[in-house]
């Protein structure tokens, strides 16, 4: 077994340097340094939200064609009948934790289940869609289902996966303004017993 | 059992399955290069600022390796190369396992990805047995050059 090491580093080297330069030359080049990803979280922006997104037990009466929600704005009250709730554009998706997540499930948010359709079919939110990051050509009607304006929020399993995140991202550029991420994800919520079905 | 393993047509098949293999994942993660740095980055193992690094150079590495080892110039070099990342991705999916992380493996870009599991690992060991092999037996058919 002889091996030439010399040419073993000239390979690699030679690889680094098509890479280094290609990726200096393509239009969508990657950052040397990785941007890291900053949430934005829905508590440090309470003013843009609803108020009752902190409440967990004393909305439990759902009206399915008013929904229930206000604004500490008012003037910012656009709510309609039927359609969901309304809320000023956000500027980029905002993370929310369990509460908030539970908060936002009894006033019938849509969520949108990010792992894998198989993850989803074992058990997922209660009225989620399946909408896999990775697969997301093949399930993308779901959201023909679901109008631009309305409020949705993306989970995954759990801390440790950060599907819900680029889910909610692309979302948020391909026209949802109102995307939460419900960062804590799915091994939170079987954890608090919250409603789910299979 | 050696002569079976030193037969030219079998070194070369294994030349071309795992040319072929890593042609392949390194031209998808080319082209989906921000998917993986976001797949190295789910493996939580390198710090942040030297994943894009790694996202840039590692396809390439793969890509030119995969065809060296293809058309063959330098093959027991370029098997080495193969090999050497083939066991980071083994112990990489290893730890990963260890520490119950439920993540895409990335192996071949992020689009309808499988996730890491039982099966990557007898994948990836099934590539590095080939590899090995490769590394030492001479494949003399089809070589454009050799030491």
């Amino acid at each position: 077994m002889k091996i030439n090491l010399l040419n073993v580093f000239y390979i690699i080297i030679a690889g680094s340097i098509i890479g280094l330069i290609t990726n200096f030359i393509k239009p969508d080049r990657l950052p040397l340094i990785r941007e890291t990803k900053k949430l934005v979280w829905a508590d440090s922006l309470k003013n843009d939200l609803p108020e009752n997104i902190n409440l967990t037990s004393k909305n439990d009466t759902i009206n399915k064609s008013k929904i229930n929600i206000t604004f500490k704005d008012k003037k910012e009250n656009t709510q309609n009948e039927g359609e969901g709730v309304e809320l000023p554009p956000f500027k980029e998706p905002v993370a929310i934790n369990l509460k908030q997540a539970y908060a936002l499930f009894k006033q019938n948010i849509t969520f949108l289940d990010a792992r894998e359709n198989e993850d989803y079919k074992t058990g997922h939110i209660k009225g989620a869609f399946s909408l896999p990051y990775y697969d997301f050509d093949s399930y993308k009607n779901v959201l023909d289902k679901i109008p631009k304006n309305k409020i949705i929020a993306t989970y995954c399993a759990g801390t440790d996966c950060d599907l819900s995140i680029l889910l909610g991202k692309q979302l948020f550029e391909s026209g949802y303004k109102r995307v939460y991420i419900f960062f804590d994800g799915w091994n939170e919520w079987i954890k608090a017993k919250y409603p789910v079905e299979q | 059992m050696k002569k079976i393993l030193k037969n030219q047509y079998l070194l070369f098949l294994l030349r071309f399955i795992l040319g072929f293999v890593f042609i392949y994942s390194g031209f998808i993660k080319i082209i989906d290069a921000q998917g993986f740095s976001n797949s190295i980055s789910n493996y939580k193992l390198l710090p942040e600022f030297i994943i894009n690094f790694f996202a840039i150079i590692l396809p390439w590495i793969e890509l030119t390796s995969g065809l060296l080892l293809l058309i063959g110039i330098s093959v027991k070099e370029n098997a080495l190369i193969i090999n050497l990342l083939l066991s980071v991705f083994l112990i990489a999916i290893i730890i990963s396992l260890i520490r119950g992380l439920d993540i895409n493996c990335g192996c071949f870009g992020t689009k309808g990805g499988t996730k890491i599991g039982t099966a990557k690992l007898i994948e990836n060991s099934l590539l590095l047995l080939m590899g090995i092999l490769l590394m030492i037996y001479d494949s003399k058919i089809l070589v454009l050059h050799s030491n």
